[in-house]
């Protein structure tokens, strides 16, 4: 009978210690905890048309290393009526970024041109890509987004083009027309 | 050339024709030819059509609203690339007819009994041919103008288009009459040069991502056409001084070399009455 109270402390101490290390595995700090994306730009006013750049810095503030991640642009408009497209802002838009140990930190230089008039943010968003981490998140969004004001421009204009659009052609065919007729008229 | 040398000339010409006895033999031919494209209306309605095309183009980009947010150095190199395309095309055409279209319209014998050597004629062709790719040049230089004033490009535009197009329009002259002469028909002639110019502009509408990596590179780098279009991209809308990419002109010199020496070294054999690679 001296037995029973013994085994059962066991059982009961074994169970607790493992929904303890249970409950500090869930409670274990993510792997992407402590990084942080800081653009260099905040806001931004340029014309359609315009090339710009944003470097995006990535730091690792925690306490331990970070897992590997994929560093991925993007572009939203503000206003409803303006449809954006990123991959027509930017050619490449993501990057691999390696683990970073604790206090490290690395930079991304994106390269875009305005394609849309209108308002837009741009940011940086990191996704864990390592073999454990993969797909668990959390998402690690820039601190603060980059406001892009793009102005519209309209440099070429139809008046402008029409006389030669439209005098060339007029001319090599009133030449054309008129080789053609003395040919005609010679045969 | 359909006029043939032994046939009568009207006393107006004559004149020009014992001028043009003096000269050397690929000179008459060159200048026989060009009377032949002009005077004939040919060369014009080549010029015309391309000049509709160049309009089309211009227009929309002055007005689209898709494409009017391409800067104008942007717009400038769209409208050069569609004009150095369209213009090496129509030399290429016409020089594949060149030996085979003279073979069908009989033409050809006659030609052959004149005393011009055959690289004389080749020569004489290819100037011919290259005339269509000058008059579509100074035909291209009012759209430049019109889209890039303001950004003072026009100038650096020009030469440029007028240096990759000269080197491309001779390349590809010198194959088109390899393959002219080759061909048993001007229809074979013609398709072959086609489906060749076809297959080189191919990779020139690639997305980008694709012909920066690995094999494309070299890819891209091996086909004169799509390399010289690279080539204007990065001194026209990148801004690139003309010496930083001018590897990508190699293989448009080794086409004018390679191609040229082979007609030179080629046409006293192949340029004949009979066509095919292996007639006598």
């Amino acid at each position: 009978m001296t037995r029973l109270p013994l085994l059962t402390g066991l059982i009961l101490g074994f169970a607790v210690s493992a929904a303890l290390s249970a409950s500090a595995a869930v409670a274990a700090p993510p792997l992407s905890d402590g990084i942080d994306i800081v653009l260099d730009q905040k806001r931004l006013d340029i014309v359609v048309g315009d090339k710009f750049g944003v470097r995006s810095e990535i730091t690792n503030r925690g306490t331990v290393p970070s897992d590997r991640f994929v560093a991925h642009l993007n572009i939203a408009s503000l206003e409803r009526d303006v449809y954006v497209d990123p991959e027509d802002w930017s050619t490449s838009r993501s990057a691999v970024v390696a683990p970073l140990n604790a206090g490290g930190s690395t930079s991304l230089t994106w390269d875009l041109q305005s394609v849309n008039a209108g308002s837009f943010d741009v940011y940086v968003v990191l996704l864990p890509v390592g073999p454990s981490s993969a797909g668990s998140g959390p998402v690690v969004v820039s601190s603060t987004p980059l406001h892009v004001t793009v102005a519209g421009r309209r440099t070429l204009t139809a008046g402008g083009s029409l006389p030669v659009v439209l005098a060339v052609p007029a001319v090599l065919g009133f030449g054309l027309a008129a080789t053609r007729w003395r040919i005609r008229r010679a045969a | 050339m359909t006029r043939s040398f032994t046939q009568p000339v009207t006393a107006s010409e004559s004149a020009n024709t014992a001028i043009d006895l003096k000269s050397p033999g690929w000179r008459v031919v060159a200048v026989q030819e060009c009377r032949d494209l002009w005077v004939s209306a040919r060369g014009l309605l080549l010029v015309f059509v391309y000049s509709v095309l160049l309009s089309a183009i211009t227009y929309l980009a002055a007005t689209n609203q898709i494409l009017n947010f391409l800067e104008q150095r942007e717009a400038v190199n769209l409208t050069l690339q569609v004009s150095v395309a369209i213009g090496v095309l129509v030399v290429l055409v016409v020089s594949a007819d060149a030996i085979s279209g003279e073979r069908e319209r009989g033409t050809l014998e006659s030609l052959l009994l004149t005393p011009v050597s055959r690289r004389g004629i080749a020569a004489g062709k290819v100037a011919a041919a290259m005339s269509l790719w000058f008059a579509a040049w100074l035909v291209s230089v009012p759209y430049v103008w019109i889209l890039g004033r303001g950004v003072r490009i026009v100038g650096e535009a020009l030469l440029l288009s007028l240096l990759v197009g000269t080197l491309l329009g001779l390349g590809l002259s010198a194959v088109g009459i390899l393959i002219s002469a080759a061909s048993t028909s001007n229809k074979v002639s013609l398709s072959a040069s086609l489906f060749l110019l076809l297959a080189l502009f191919a990779p020139s509408q690639l997305p980008t991502a694709t012909t920066h990596a690995g094999f494309s590179e070299v890819l891209l780098r091996l086909n004169p056409i799509a390399s010289v279009l690279h080539y204007m991209s990065a001194v026209l809308a990148r801004g690139h001084g003309w010496t930083a990419d001018w590897s990508y002109l190699v293989s448009a010199l080794a086409l004018v070399v390679l191609a040229g020496g082979a007609l030179i070294v080629t046409a006293p054999r192949t340029i004949r009455l009979a066509g095919g690679v292996s007639g006598g």
